[in-house]
Order: structure tokens, then C-alpha cells, then sequence
């Protein structure tokens, strides 16, 4: 069985403007990994190392300058206009700040009802079903259906995000740092319901994270990020017990020893 | 609420009695009074000059004109404007409705051509298009409205005869037409003017607007929007815009007294009998009641402006209405 994403060689740049002369800032250089079908793997980093650059880029929503995406036996990167609409079904993304990225104008609702609507996937009542079941399936009630983002809590906000990810029925979700504005007992909450929601539906993880504290609960295997480029890859467990590369042994010096 | 519209009617009727003061001191230190052009020429007589300022109360001392003045004005007298031969009331009942169709129109039409402008200079971002609308938007905000009028009346109105050069309706017969014929005489005629100050609004509004999309674009909820496969159009109309709308329409209310202040230009130019031909004619004949009167109603205008854009800008804004940030 082939894995679900395979990832080539890609590269993504930003062109710097904050000098005279305009040059190529390379945020990920050459990157390749697979993600099998149910997994999770975590891509762990410092700051500024390109992990979450590389997940953009993977779902299209940054520009890559070189390399190939393949998810499911189709190229990313060349997909027409509705391709990669019916791609945007498939794979979806959970932001580091939900705060910042729930529409602060729409209520809950319209806002895990919008994938639905634009990827026609359920009629006007049976839509407000869904959004119903979304809303419960994250821990939430369907009554929060008619408030808005501002009302809720960091955890609850998120738990809306992840509601309105699964919306389209994905079976990929990139989670860009997806818990670390979190508090460590919320992150803990928020974590247990990503490892059922997995579970129930099958989902396919992409776990982006700085530090390797939440990574061990979650991840099948964790590939490190540094300057651009994956140091190392390695299953979850051996990569805890015997770090390979300096930055992987940096990142597990760092975790601070707190029992869950 | 109540106690919100109380202050609002405070605030108001302390702003009309600063501008109606400042009005009635500028007047007194402007040269001339309203006979000045009939009677102070050498051929008539000292005597028959100060019967006529006596009987318009003219040569009492500026305080006491002013507190007479003051306490009309409280009452809710406006006086007669004396240059119109006519009350002060009916003068502006007569100009202020026809100013309200040009600067409503020109509000209306300039509002959506420019958040549109916005739109595509946001959706075509350092493109050619974002450019070429930039440069127009800048030569729109930067050319005074009264040049643009009188570019647009020497070549669409002298030159080509697309429309008329001045007035507010046709001449002769047209008195006699069906409504609907008239009404479209009407627009003929507030074409011209209409659109240079709807020019003018759109320019400042696409400017505005432009800064205020292009900010809220790199929000993070943006990028949800497009993760959920949005188009980029559905993008900006549904999340940008919404977010982006609010500050621009209380910039408007904001910006009305200026609008009313090119009205005055534009409305001269083209003959268009509103409240700022009327002001512009009251100043030259020293008609001060009529002076402060239009003054009045400019200044009542943008503070109703700004109640109205507030309200609408809350009502497009959930998030402010429901409180609790």
C-alpha cells in the first residue's frame, strides 16, 4: 500500500522586501516524507525552521518553489481550479490560533457550515444537523451553533476549528501547532479528543509542534525540522529513547517534566 | 440607549451653539453688513443710511445684537433672509432637499464604486490592475472638486452635449411633463455633479478600503477560508470585506463635512440651487441669518451622519453590538 502523501524535494521561498534589494528567503529546502494512511507524524522544530511553511505548502496554501506533492496517487501542485477544490475536501488544516482564525464576524454556525455549503455536501436542514452533530462530536453543544468565536474559551475556540475542519469529512488534517496556545490542561483535553476523532474516523495526521512534550502522546513517528531541512525521522519511541541528530537531542533536553 | 441619545442631543446642541457663535463673530469682523453695496455709496445721504440700520437693528452694539440674536435662535427663529426676500425656513426648505439628493447620490454611488475599486485592486494585489486603479484613486483624491467639475462640464457638457452644462431641470414646457419624464430630467441633470463629487468619495473610499482589505488578508481566518476551498473572490466578499467594511463607513460619516464643503464648489459651478449655492449667495450679500442658517444645517447634517454611519457600522459589525471583547 502506498502512503497517502509523498512528499519530493520541496522547496518553498519567500522573497524578503525589507531591503533595498528583494532576495529569496528558502523556508524549506528539499524536504522529503511520506505519511502512510492513519498515522500521525509529528514534524517537530525550533521556531523559524520551516515546519510550518512545509505544511502550507503541502496544502497549497503557500507556493512552492520546487519539488512534488503527491496525496492519494494525485500531484498537489498541479492541480486545475476544481481539483483543488475537491483537494480542499480532502485535506484540511487546524491553525496554531484560533482566536485568529475563526472569522470573528460570523457565528460558530455559518462558520462549520460554510465548508458544507461550498462543497455542497448536505442540504439546508440536514446541514443544520450536521453542523449540530460537528458541534457535539468536538465536546461542544449545539446551542453554541448561534454565538460567536469571541464568546468561547482558547480550548473551546479550538475545539470550533477542529469542528469546522472535519466539516468536509477530510481524511488528511494538518495540525499547525494546533495545541501550543493552549494551557497545558486544556492541550491535554484537546489532545484526547484528536486521538478519538482519529480513531472514529481514520483520519491521517500531519502534527506540526515545537516541542516534543505533546509530540510523545500523539505521534506514530516524528521527523525533525531544522533550517529548512528534515534531520532526522525516526518512529516515535526510538527517537525518544536514542535522538540520531544534535537537534533532536536539543528538543528532548528541553522538555520540561511535567506528569500528564 | 436613552441615556446615549440624551448625550448625542447634548453634544449636538452644544456643537450648533459654537458654530452658530463663531458664525455670528466672524461675521461681525468680516467687512460690510447687508446694505452695504445699496447704501454706502457717495450719492446717499448719512441720514437715510443709519434710518436703514436702525430699522434692522444694525447699530445697536455687537453684544446686544448678539444676545437678541441668541435668545431668536434658541426660540427656533431663524429670521428672514432679507437677500431672498423670503423667510429663512422656507429658503432652506426649498434648497436643503435638492442638496440631500446630490450628496446622497453621490454618497450612495461613490461608496459602492469605491469599496468595489478595493475589491479588485485587493484581488489583483501589486498587479497591473492594483496599479493603474491606484494611480487614478490618488489623482482622485489629490484634484479638487471643483476642477473636476470643470473638466467634466467643458468637455461632456460644452463640448460633446452628452449632458447639460448647469441647472436642475429643462427649461420651458417641462414643468408640463409626466412624472417619470421629469424624473429623468432630474438625473440628466444630477449626473454631472453627482458624479464628480461621487468621484471624489469613491477615491478616498478605495484608498481607505484598499488599506483596510489588504490588512485584513494576511489574518489567519483568511487563510481558513481558502483551506475551506473558497475562491478567492468568496474570500474576500465573505470574510474580508465583512471585517474590513466597518471602519471605512464611519470614515464616511466622518468625511461628509468635507463632501458638504466640495457640495458648496460643485454646486456653484453647475447651478444646482442646494444649500451651497444658497450659503455661497448668502455670504456675498451679507444675509446673516440665512448664513448662519445654512451653517446650521451643514453642521446638523454631519452630526446625523455620523449617529447614522455608527449605527450602520455596528449593525454590519456583530462582533461590537454583542459587547464583551
Amino acid at each position: 500500500m502506498t502512503a497517502l502523501l509523498e512528499v519530493r524535494d520541496l522547496s518553498v521561498e519567500y522573497t524578503a522586501r525589507d531591503a533595498n534589494a528583494p532576495r529569496a528567503v528558502r523556508a524549506v529546502d528539499g524536504v522529503s516524507l511520506d505519511v502512510q494512511r492513519g498515522e500521525t507524524l509529528a514534524l517537530v522544530g525550533e521556531s523559524g525552521s520551516g515546519k510550518t511553511s512545509l505544511g502550507r505548502a503541502i496544502l497549497r496554501l503557500v507556493p512552492a518553489a520546487a519539488g512534488s506533492v503527491q496525496f492519494d496517487g494525485t500531484d498537489v501542485l498541479a492541480l486545475s481550479h476544481d481539483a483543488l477544490k475537491a483537494f480542499r475536501r480532502r485535506a484540511q488544516v487546524v491553525f496554531q490560533d484560533p482566536k485568529a482564525s475563526l472569522d470573528p464576524r460570523m457565528c460558530v454556525g455559518d462558520i462549520v457550515r460554510e465548508g458544507i455549503d461550498i462543497h455542497a455536501l448536505a442540504p439546508r436542514e440536514a446541514g443544520d444537523l450536521r453542523v449540530a452533530h460537528l458541534l457535539e462530536e468536538v465536546g461542544l453543544s449545539a446551542r453554541d451553533a448561534h454565538r460567536f468565536p469571541h464568546e468561547f474559551s482558547g480550548g473551546e475556540r479550538q475545539r470550533i476549528a477542529i469542528a469546522r475542519a472535519l466539516a468536509v469529512e477530510p481524511v488528511f488534517l494538518v495540525l499547525d501547532e494546533a495545541v501550543s496556545a493552549l494551557d497545558v490542561l486544556v492541550r491535554a483535553q484537546v489532545l484526547d479528543l484528536l486521538a478519538t476523532l482519529q480513531a472514529t474516523r481514520g483520519l491521517t495526521y500531519l502534527f506540526i509542534a515545537h516541542d516534543f512534550a505533546v509530540v510523545e502522546r500523539i505521534a506514530t513517528r516524528v521527523a525533525v525540522m531544522q533550517r529548512g531541512r528534515i534531520v532526522e525521522c525516526a518512529p516515535t519511541a526510538s527517537l525518544f529513547s536514542a535522538p540520531a541528530s544534535p537537534a533532536a537531542q536539543a528538543l528532548l533536553a528541553a522538555i520540561p517534566r511535567i506528569p500528564w | 440607549m436613552a441615556r446615549r441619545l440624551l448625550r448625542r442631543f447634548l453634544h449636538t446642541a452644544v456643537i450648533c451653539a459654537v458654530v452658530a457663535t463663531s458664525v455670528f463673530v466672524l461675521m461681525q469682523f468680516a467687512p460690510g453688513d447687508p446694505f452695504a453695496t445699496a447704501l454706502d455709496g457717495p450719492d446717499v445721504p448719512p441720514s437715510v443710511r443709519a434710518e436703514w440700520r436702525a430699522r434692522y437693528g444694525l447699530d445697536l452694539p455687537p453684544t446686544e445684537r448678539f444676545v437678541r440674536w441668541g435668545i431668536a435662535l434658541a426660540r427656533g427663529q431663524l429670521g428672514y433672509a432679507a437677500s431672498r426676500r423670503q423667510p429663512v425656513v422656507d429658503v432652506v426648505a426649498d434648497a436643503l432637499p435638492r442638496t440631500l439628493l446630490l450628496v446622497g447620490t453621490a454618497l450612495l454611488l461613490g461608496f459602492a464604486a469605491g469599496v468595489w475599486i478595493a475589491l479588485l485592486q485587493t484581488r489583483h494585489h501589486r498587479r497591473w490592475q492594483d496599479r493603474v486603479l491606484g494611480a487614478c484613486t490618488l489623482v482622485g483624491v489629490a484634484v479638487p472638486e471643483f476642477l473636476l467639475a470643470l473638466v467634466a462640464m467643458t468637455w461632456l457638457g460644452a463640448r460633446w452635449h452628452i449632458f447639460p452644462v448647469a441647472g436642475i431641470g429643462s427649461l420651458g414646457d417641462a414643468a408640463g411633463w409626466p412624472l417619470w419624464e421629469r424624473m429623468i430630467d432630474l438625473a440628466w441633470h444630477l449626473a454631472l455633479p453627482a458624479g464628480v463629487l461621487a468621484l471624489a468619495v469613491a477615491s478616498r473610499v478605495a484608498r481607505h478600503q484598499r488599506a483596510a482589505l489588504l490588512g485584513v488578508m494576511r489574518e489567519d481566518f483568511i487563510r481558513t477560508a481558502r483551506a475551506k476551498g473558497l475562491g478567492e473572490w468568496d474570500v474576500l466578499r465573505r470574510h474580508a470585506l465583512p471585517n474590513a467594511i466597518g471602519p471605512v463607513i464611519a470614515l464616511l460619516g466622518l468625511a461628509l463635512p468635507s463632501l458638504v464643503g466640495g457640495a458648496v464648489l460643485v454646486e456653484r459651478i453647475f447651478g444646482w440651487p442646494g444649500m451651497g449655492q444658497t450659503l455661497f449667495d448668502a455670504l456675498l450679500a451679507r444675509d446673516y441669518p440665512l448664513v448662519v442658517a445654512a451653517v446650521l444645517v451643514a453642521t446638523l447634517l454631519a452630526v446625523v451622519a455620523r449617529t447614522v454611519t455608527d449605527a450602520i457600522a455596528n449593525a454590519v459589525a456583530p462582533r461590537r453590538a454583542t459587547g464583551a471583547m
